[in-house]
């Protein structure tokens, strides 16, 4: 397939196609949402898209205030949240696929729910939007959209069976971007060595984010850790600080290539557990103490990723602080619900070193854990379960630790490996979640990680009970 | 009694969780009494194989896989032949089972050599070609393994007695003569991950028993409770249609 860029305006019949696909599209969401199906958000997408494939690229070169694609292994949703509350003040609105439907159909549902049946968004002049895509949907959206900027967050090993090699995964973006003019500017996290050198060779403006904090810093380098090797020579990176994953201060012994100078970094980190974090922002301006709401040092990356596209935007280091403090944790990722006396988080579990980021949070707390751990093999979460295996569940022994899902007797042995004592297993969500609940005293808390269809329904769950509103509902 | 068991490349090649093996092997013997020293075995020289007991490899990134190779064969090969013939223990996982037959040739026709003690090759068939991904289960005697496996190289034994098991669902060693895995010796090379030995406590004990008869003359190990293996075990089996 061709990456040179398609010239909407040029296909034939282009007009009436996109009138019918937005038609269809609307109808189609109509009954989706009548149907209360869960899986409806990308429904409207996926009709527009078969039915006119370059309509995305048509309406986002509508947006006047430029486009920032957010992608990478972990923290999308949260970044993208988190810019979205920093760009969005005064009259400019700001887009947002929301609810983590990140493939095509998923921003093309979202801005359908903008759009006129003749095709135009209609929006105010300085509006934005702000849109997380999987690192396969964003190869296929550059195909059609050049955005003013491109965020990514990291790259780690990830569902195998669906994503292949994370090497592979960079080079499909390396390809990508080198289709891209100058007018995109890449935002990426210095810390990250895959994600790093996707700037090196890069004609644009780049931008880098990083840490700076020796109190973060770990002794050793996880195992789990999966591309700690030179992209230029695929020697063995030399580590002067590793903070998680491969993320850290690296390099190559080889050739001299290193962590690149970054713009934006994070000093003095003062973690508090899941009330947040507090840290200080360094812009190439100023500096600034900030407060997040998201808990654990993946989320001050999150929030530095964050900052930095926002910086390229011209917002001042004041607005920054005040959005990142704004912002209540994204969709699934540190949910908190309050239920017959009890809360309940719900903790999004779906790779390895995302994983023991959240099982390292979870050490942060002084009560005995209440956990439910959510195993599912649906499309979306990967069929291959393999991967619990390079999680430290061991940190979870002396937890009371229940398991459900699809896979729930694959996390049992899991954790009877880890030297906890897995006490009840359920593939039924519902009743999982009951049981769990079930055994927290009244004013304790139970935590649920879960994987991603998991997450979507223990969400279901809640919301049939009104504990949570319902997901289209936060479309906005 | 103790055991050593060495994790040949944790870093280089840990793709499919294949440490989940490790740890398998360490807590069953554990629960029986059983010291266990794990030893990570990272590329550079290796003087003496001789104090091991088992031996553990898994997949890599092509990256990484093509580092453990050279690494394998030039550096450690000798050492480990010697062990090996000796009667080592070694389970050796997808890209580290490639890397234990005679040669891998890769999409491009570049050709990886393995050391050899497993009677199998391994080609990939080109760019483009199906990957084999999915549940898989088969028959090793009268016991069923079950796994996941997903590899694009296809593997084929000189010998077709030399196969670990036969395929009741899935791809194995190549989607065609349905035989899964090689075996030489106290050599097991196969493509099942998931991780493998969890799953399957009856090849874990087994793997574990060749180990203690070898050093100190065992002749069988006292039973687990494995009432949750046997679960995953039969839920492995379900989601695979067998
Ligand atoms: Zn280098």
């Amino acid at each position: 397939m061709s990456y040179e860029k398609v010239d909407v305006s040029r296909v034939r019949f282009a007009h009436l196609r996109r009138i019918l696909a937005i038609l269809a599209a609307k109808a189609a969401g109509a009954a989706s949402r009548r149907l209360q199906r869960g899986g409806g958000t990308a429904l409207p997408g996926l009709v527009a898209e078969h039915v006119a494939p370059t309509l995305l690229g048509f309406l986002l070169d509508q947006v006047p205030g430029g486009t920032i694609f957010v992608t990478g292994t972990n923290g999308k949703t949260t970044t993208a949240a988190l810019l979205r509350n920093i760009l969005a003040n005064g009259d400019r609105s700001v887009l947002h696929n929301a609810t983590g439907s990140n493939l095509t159909r998923g921003v093309l549902s979202m801005l359908l729910l903008h759009t006129t049946w003749r095709g135009e968004l209609g929006l105010a002049p300085a509006s934005m939007a702000v849109l997380e895509l999987d690192e396969a949907a964003i190869v296929q959206a550059l195909r059609q959209h050049w955005p003013s900027c491109i965020l990514v967050t990291n790259l780690f090993r990830d569902q195998l069976d669906r994503y292949g090699e994370v090497q592979t995964i960079a080079a499909g973006l390396r390809t990508a971007f080198s289709h891209l003019d100058s007018g995109t500017a890449l935002i990426l996290n210095g810390d990250d060595p895959l994600v790093a050198s996707l700037g090196d060779s890069y004609s644009g403006p780049v931008h880098y984010f990083g840490l700076d904090d020796p109190g973060m810093a770990r002794d050793d380098i996880e195992l789990a850790a999966d591309s700690h090797y030179c992209p230029h020579d695929a020697t063995p990176l030399t580590y002067a600080r590793a903070y998680y994953g491969h993320l850290g201060d690296y390099a190559c012994e080889q050739c001299g290539w290193q962590r690149p100078e970054r713009e934006v970094r994070a000093t003095e980190v003062a973690l508090e557990g899941f009330a947040g974090a507090e840290f200080t922002v360094s812009l190439p301006a100023a500096s600034q103490r900030v407060h997040l709401r998201v808990p654990g040092l993946y989320n001050v990356y999150n929030a530095l990723a964050a900052a930095a596209a926002a910086g390229h935007f011209g917002a001042t280091s004041e607005s920054i602080a005040q959005g990142l403090d704004d912002t209540n944790p994204a969709f699934g990722r540190a949910e908190v619900i309050e239920v017959g006396g009890r809360r309940a988080w719900l903790l999004l579990i779906k790779n390895p070193v995302g994983a023991n980021q959240v099982l390292r949070l979870l050490a942060t707390e002084d009560e005995p854990l209440h956990v439910l751990v959510l195993l599912q093999d649906r499309a979306a979460d990967g069929h291959d379960v393999s991967w619990i295996w390079d999680v430290d569940f061991e940190r979870l022994a002396s937890a009371s630790v229940i398991a459900g899902g699809r896979r729930a007797e694959d996390m049992t042995v899991r954790l009877k490996y880890a030297g906890a004592e897995p006490s009840a297993v359920s593939q039924e969500i519902a009743s999982a979640f009951d049981r769990a609940l079930a055994d927290v005293p009244s004013g304790g808390t139970l935590y649920v990680l879960a994987t991603y269809t998991g997450m979507l329904e223990m969400r279901r769950v809640w919301s049939k009970r009104g504990l949570v509103r319902r997901y289209w509902e936060d479309q906005t | 009694m103790k055991l050593v068991i060495g994790h040949l490349y944790p870093r280089l090649m840990n793709m499919y969780a294949d440490r989940g093996n490790v740890i398998c092997l360490a807590q069953r013997c554990r629960w029986r009494g059983i010291d266990v020293e794990v030893r990570n075995i990272h590329p550079g020289p290796l003087s003496d194989a001789a104090d091991l007991d088992m031996l553990l490899v898994g997949g890599g990134q092509d990256r990484e896989q093509l580092l453990a190779s050279q690494d394998l064969v030039e550096t450690k090969g000798h050492v480990l032949r010697d062990a090996l013939g000796d009667g080592l223990v070694a389970l050796a996982v997808c890209g580290g089972y490639q890397l234990f037959g005679e040669y891998y040739r890769d999409h491009t026709g570049v050709e990886l050599r393995g050391i050899g003690v497993l009677p199998a090759y391994t080609i990939h068939p080109g760019e483009g070609s199906q990957r084999c991904i999915g549940n898989v289960v088969t028959m090793w005697h009268e016991e069923k393994l079950v796994g996941f496996e997903n590899h694009g190289g296809r593997t084929y034994l000189n010998d077709p007695a030399a196969a670990l098991a036969t395929v009741a669902s899935g791809f194995g060693n190549n989607g065609k003569d349905r035989t899964e895995g090689a075996r030489w010796r106290n050599v097991y090379g196969t493509y099942l991950h998931g991780s493998l030995l969890p799953k399957n406590p009856a090849f874990a004990d087994h793997l574990i028993l060749q180990a203690l008869q070898r050093r100190f003359g065992v002749p069988s190990l006292p039973p687990l409770d494995d009432t949750l293996e046997a679960a995953a075990h039969d839920r492995a089996l379900k989601l695979a249609g067998a």
